[in-house]
């Protein structure tokens, strides 16, 4: 017995939350490291032309290390994300929509409809000719 | 196109969580914000950023951890 995808899988079957959780944390430490980078200058502390001093040094090193790991991460959670995303297994056949059925000729339908009083109208006829004797000459009349 | 285990995203989120705390230990441990002296800019920013990346990182990793026991539940029936 198959189990149910679970409530929040991909076209897949597999759980979409902690890859996309995953893949918005990295694209915000990519993020945080750029600011890590950008920080020292941004804020003042690292004056143009001076020597960095360590606080740059710091922030510039772990940004640095941020952002790399960061948009490395990123790609490889985002082709994990669109893997999850892809359905598995073979495709279904594709399903054409039924020919419409022709609608019912209109000759058939007073066939049907004609066809119990020609019924009716035989029966007469037979019950007639029975009532005049079985007897009678005139090949036009049935028996 | 592979997919990759809880432990890939859970390690993920803890090296978030350590380059946070990283962060925000930075000015004492470098040398760069001594404890009686009023916070310089650099010191404001990074426990700013490292907190923020610390509580991210930990968010994400319970997150995910949650996520997965779900999971695990909805498969056991």
């Amino acid at each position: 017995m198959t189990q149910p995808a679970p409530r929040h899988a991909g076209p897949s079957g597999l759980p979409l939350t902690v890859p996309t959780l995953a893949l918005f944390a990295s694209v915000t430490t990519m993020l945080a490291g750029g600011w890590l980078v950008l920080a020292p200058f941004a804020l003042g502390y690292q004056p143009g032309g001076a020597d960095w001093a360590d606080p740059t040094i710091a922030d510039f090193t772990t940004g640095l290390v941020l952002l790399v790991v960061g948009a490395i991460v990123t790609v490889v959670f985002a082709v994990s994300v669109v893997a999850r995303l892809r359905p598995t297994g073979p495709r279904p056949a594709a399903t054409y929509a039924a020919a419409p059925t022709p609608a019912e000729a209109p000759d058939d339908e007073l066939v049907a409809l004609l066809k119990p009083l020609v019924a009716a109208l035989a029966r007469d006829d037979a019950a007639a000719a029975n009532a005049n004797g079985a007897t009678s000459a005139d090949p036009t009349v049935r028996s | 196109m592979r997919t990759f285990p809880l432990a890939a995203y859970a390690g993920f989120s803890l090296l978030i969580s350590l380059i946070g705390v990283w962060i925000v230990i930075a000015p004492t441990a470098i040398g760069y914000q001594t404890a009686p002296a009023p916070w310089v800019a650099a010191t404001w920013n990074d426990t700013v950023v490292g907190g923020v990346l610390t509580l991210a990182g930990l968010a994400l990793l319970a997150a995910q951890l949650i996520s997965a026991v779900r999971g695990s539940r909805h498969r056991a029936g």
